[in-house]
């Protein structure tokens, strides 16, 4: 209730300094336009057709990597010589924002929708492979100790023990890259034509037409958090009330 | 029977070369408890830990009821001195847990995890997750869980020195009962004495480093006992002697050059200050 008067508060601070026209409409739209301008795409399917597209690409890309990255962050966390050896590449790799790929992926793929989905991809892998490899490594060896002389070993030490206690990282890790695939996808899409929510953005620039700009990022703020409190902070939550981390 | 011959371990720490036990043999009966009191760092969880097949000894060998121990197995089943139970699964699920990995049926794993719950008196706790319980309770949990398992023998290493004391003296009664009515073989490991001459049929001390065992006394007295007991207080009187010189060694490694350990020292007291503090 608190919450939702704060933002109510936001919005009509923000009705107020469009009232005073310190700046042109077509450069600062009020809230009401903004939020006719989404009406008008909803009604007209156009922002529905773009959100479509975009979140494919995120959910192509964004599952890509979830596998990928779990099987590459089980095999550095398993494999001594594969940590040595792709350890530092990876940690490397995690630095570089992923759209600094972009110039090579198009020249390899075009602009196509693999290489929007090649960026996104790029973007929440390592933040998966490394939390899934710290993860493992992190796992208490007294509780692998005790899963052992209670006659667990090999596949079902690992599933039984290793993988629940490794979770809670893990999340944090899924999360994390989330939040990286939604920037990238963005960035791609800016920078590369076909259907999607950077579309929008770029088209709705070019006419000048600044409410509709806002429309699309509200789109994306409220998607965004949406998944990942509904998603990621709940799972995230309810592990650290099963395991006694928070309050509560 | 267990039976230990001529065991050794050797650690590497910091480039050289520590001898963590010196060749030890030992033989235990079934249904017997036995403690290994020692200084700290004597090598008695090195030497539990080899029982356990968690480690390897370096030569000799290790047989229960004639079988060599290789490995960790469900025949000798440790419990820690932090619990070790897994904050994902409730008292009810990590007691299961063993028998789940030996592939007993839900339900009959159902029954003995409560059955086992029963016993160290947590029922009412089956569906609580670990941190939901206390120090003590958890120990409990670990008790049933291993207990479950059914093993051979019983490893139990320093269970009780996270606990107060309090808690301590309860769960010592509690494994009294058990030990009488399962007749576990147990091997106890604990820098306790007291503890060690509440709960054993033998008590053995070891050496400091390299361990090996100094001493042997049997307590021929029955259950549940009575510490205060002029003929216990006696032993344990004893065994703290026998131990005291051990723990001088240990000290006498670690410390300054110039300690030594001053016994019956006589303190003035406070009252006869006669001034001069001031």
């Amino acid at each position: 209730m608190k919450r939702l008067g704060f933002y109510l508060l936001l919005i009509v601070i923000w009705e107020a300094i469009y009232r005073l026209s310190l700046w042109p409409p077509y450069l600062f739209p009020g809230p009401l336009e903004v939020a006719s301008s989404l009406a008008r795409g909803l009604a007209d399917g156009s922002l529905l057709l773009a959100v479509a597209a975009s979140f494919r690409r995120l959910a192509v890309g964004y599952g890509l990597a979830l596998a990928v990255g779990l099987s590459l962050g089980l095999l550095l966390a398993r494999n001594r010589t594969a940590d040595e050896l792709l350890g530092p590449l990876v940690s490397g790799m995690q630095a570089i924002p992923s759209i600094a790929w972009l110039p090579l992926t198009v020249l390899w793929m075009g602009l196509s929708e693999a290489s929007i989905i090649t960026i996104v991809f790029l973007g929440a892998v390592w933040s998966i492979v490394v939390n899934t490899q710290a993860g493992i490594r992190n796992v208490p060896p007294l509780w692998i100790r005790a899963a052992r002389t209670m006659g667990a070993k090999g596949s079902r030490l690992f599933t039984a023990v290793v993988l629940p206690a490794a979770l809670p990282q893990m999340l944090s890790g899924w999360r994390l890259a989330w939040a990286f695939s939604w920037r990238s996808l963005m960035a791609g899409e800016l920078l590369s034509p076909g259907r999607g929510l950077g579309e929008v953005l770029i088209v709705s620039r070019n006419v000048n037409d600044m409410a509709a700009v806002l429309a699309v990022i509200v789109i994306i703020g409220v998607f965004g958090s949406l998944v990942d409190n509904l998603l990621f902070q709940r799972a995230e939550e309810q592990t650290r009330r099963k395991w006694g981390l928070a309050p509560a | 029977m267990l039976r230990l011959e001529g065991i050794t371990k050797t650690f590497a720490s910091n480039g050289r070369r520590v001898q963590a036990i010196s060749p030890l043999s030992l033989e235990v009966r079934e249904g017997q408890f036995v403690s290994l009191v020692g200084p700290s760092g004597c090598g008695k969880s090195t030497l539990l830990n080899i029982i356990a097949g968690l480690d390897r000894a370096d030569a000799g060998t290790v047989t229960l009821d004639g079988r060599p121990v290789t490995g960790p197995g469900v025949d000798r089943v440790v419990v820690f001195q932090e619990a070790a139970l897994f904050p994902w699964l409730t008292a009810q699920k990590n007691v299961e847990f063993g028998l789940k990995m030996a592939g007993v049926p839900r339900e009959e794993r159902s029954v003995r995890a409560r059955q086992f719950l029963k016993m160290v008196h947590l029922s009412r706790f089956a569906d609580a997750y670990p941190h939901e319980l206390s120090g003590g309770m958890r120990q409990r949990v670990a008790i049933a869980r291993a207990l479950a398992m059914d093993p051979r023998l019983l490893l139990m290493d320093e269970p009780f020195a996270a606990l107060d004391a309090q808690t301590r003296a309860l769960l010592h009664e509690e494994v009294t009962a058990i030990w009488a009515e399962t007749r576990k073989t147990v091997i106890f490991v604990t820098h306790n004495v007291r503890e060690a001459v509440y709960l054993s049929d033998r008590i053995l001390v070891l050496s400091a480093r390299p361990a090996s065992i100094k001493q042997e006394f049997r307590i021929p007295a029955g259950r549940p006992r009575d510490l205060t007991e002029p003929g216990l207080a006696y032993i344990e009187k004893q065994i703290m002697e026998s131990l005291r010189v051990e723990i001088d060694q240990v000290a006498q490694a670690e410390l300054d050059s110039d300690w030594v350990h001053e016994t019956a020292r006589l303190l003035p007291p406070p009252d006869r200050n006669l001034g001069s503090d001031i």
